[in-house]
């Protein structure tokens, strides 16, 4: 892993250069804080380790434009300072820091501090990994588009809306609202397993090809089967497993593959439920034409307390604003065809 | 016992390989001591702190090439600090001192490390004739260090 370390001291910028390679990191080293952002913007790094107090550009102020620039994956920052004031850890916090560092700095200290930085980054990677996956499985569908990126944004905007809710504000905490929005892209993996025959037949499905169709839940499920086996304390695959499994659940009980009902049906199932649905609706599929967005709040509004829980519906209706944006934005970014309503936009 | 030394100093050291001297009692009797000066310092002097040897990784060539830049580093950072308080560049003091201060603390070197911190605070509270004093201080313990450290500094 690629670690930037930035200090104006050559001889403390040494020590650590050695100490990190000593660990096994690759190396670079900047000796203020505005030749650090150049390599930033210009390498690959994972790791930044900052003295806060730097000429043309201080630690802070690194931290500060990291955060505000995009810059591919994500930078585990850490702060390294002499500084004494409890407040420069609030600052600290604030501009973007995640971890501080005391100079000079313990080994043992420095050596398990990066082991957690590691860790946050293999998580990130991990992330990648799975929507890679459901990017895979949704590869034979020409028409989806950026459609798993909207619906994980959808699903996060409806699990930050809920959770202000007392009734799921000790469910829908923030570790809830980032799972969501890494496990809802593989809702529909299981449809490697659904022939081209029906996954892509333009038109309407018979009954039989229906039934079909509905396998990929269970399929899905199957799929990530051996993912919990293997991990059995991962909750992470187990959560996916409620999304593929539920979000075609309808909250009457007429949904499939096992008619649950309510609040038997997970709550991950019954949001990415909602995402799912107003997807479809506002984008062209094989099988029709793209709605706009009045269109697909009427109908999803109609089947409020019927397909629907009534609580995920009343948050899509408080974020509709939000849902248009990402709709447009998304659609913009992967060239989709649009409605009139945002061709005109 | 208490009583009088003939007078010494460093320089009588530097000429001479020992001195005897004569020390007079409050009773008068006289008492005659032969002092050596101090040897000169080898690398053997110098033990490398634990702290910094764990930072280096247990490498001491590391560790001189560390003390060999922070040498370096702070004989042109006094005089600059120097000339800094001279102009009355609290700030730029403030800084300079912040960097040496943590530069001393990572090869342990506490003495300069305190006193840095003591010429930051007077910087940054604007007392630069204060700070001028901690820096003559510091000149004085810089050339101990000096002393300590260069024949390691200077080993193959």
């Amino acid at each position: 892993m690629r670690v930037l370390v930035a200090d104006d001291d050559p001889s403390s910028l040494i020590t650590l250069e050695a100490f990190l390679v000593s660990l096994g990191y690759e190396v670079a080293t900047a000796q203020n804080g505005r030749e650090a952002f150049e390599m930033l913007q210009a390498g690959d790094y994972r790791i930044v380790i900052s003295d806060w107090e730097m000429p043309e550009l201080n630690g802070l102020e690194l931290c500060r434009r990291t955060r505000e620039r995009q810059l591919g994956s994500y930078v585990y920052f850490i702060l390294l300072t002499g500084r004494q004031d409890e407040g420069d850890l609030v600052h600290g916090l604030e501009a973007g820091a995640d971890d501080f560092i005391r100079k000079p700095f313990n080994p043992e200290e420095m050596r398990v501090r990066l082991r957690a930085a590691d860790r946050i980054c293999a998580l990130e990677s991990r992330d990648i990994f799975i929507f890679s996956l459901a990017k895979l499985a949704e590869s034979r569908d020409n028409d989806t588009g950026a459609h798993l990126e909207r619906i994980r944004e959808y699903s996060r905007l409806l699990a930050e809306e809920m959770s202000t809710l007392d009734k799921y504000r000790d469910v829908l905490n923030a570790d809830y609202i980032r799972t969501i929005y890494a496990t809802s892209p593989l809702h529909d993996i299981g449809k490697v397993g659904i022939p081209d025959c029906v996954l892509l037949k333009p038109g309407k499905l018979t009954h039989d090809e229906f039934e079909v169709m509905k396998q990929h839940t269970l399929i899905g499920f199957e799929t990530l089967q051996a993912a919990v086996k293997n991990n059995p304390s991962a909750k992470f695959y187990r959560f996916a497993q409620e999304i593929v499994i539920a979000h075609h659940e309808r909250w009457d009980g007429n949904g499939y593959p096992h008619g649950l009902s309510g609040e038997d049906i997970p709550l991950c199932g019954r949001i990415v439920s909602v995402a799912d649905v107003y997807d479809a609706l506002t984008t062209k599929r094989v099988y029709k034409e793209a709605f706009d967005h009045e269109t697909a709040k009427a109908i999803i509004v109609g089947d409020r307390g019927a397909a629907f829980d009534p609580d995920v519906v009343d948050a899509f209706l408080n974020r509709e604003e939000d849902f248009e944006a990402i709709r447009t934005q998304l659609a913009r970014t992967s060239g989709e065809t649009l409605t009139p309503e945002l061709a005109t936009v | 016992m208490h009583g009088t030394l003939g007078a010494l100093s460093g320089a009588d050291f530097g000429k001479q390989q020992t001195q005897r001297v004569a020390l007079t009692s409050e009773s008068g009797n006289v008492d005659f001591f032969t002092l050596s000066p101090p040897k000169a310092r080898t690398v053997d002097d110098f033990e490398i702190p634990n702290d910094l040897l764990a930072r280096c990784a247990g490498q001491r060539d590391l560790v001189r090439r560390v003390l060999s830049m922070y040498v370096g580093q702070m004989d042109s950072d006094i005089p600059e600090l120097l000339s800094k308080i001279k102009n009355g560049e609290s700030d730029e003091v403030a800084k300079l001192a912040h960097r040496m201060k943590g530069a001393s603390a990572n090869v342990v070197a506490e003495d300069l490390r305190a006193i840095a911190a003591d010429v930051e605070k007077c910087a940054r509270e604007s007392q630069l004739e204060n700070a001028q004093d901690c820096v003559e201080h510091l000149e004085a313990k810089w050339n101990d260090y000096l002393e300590t450290t260069r024949p390691f500094i200077e080993a193959t």
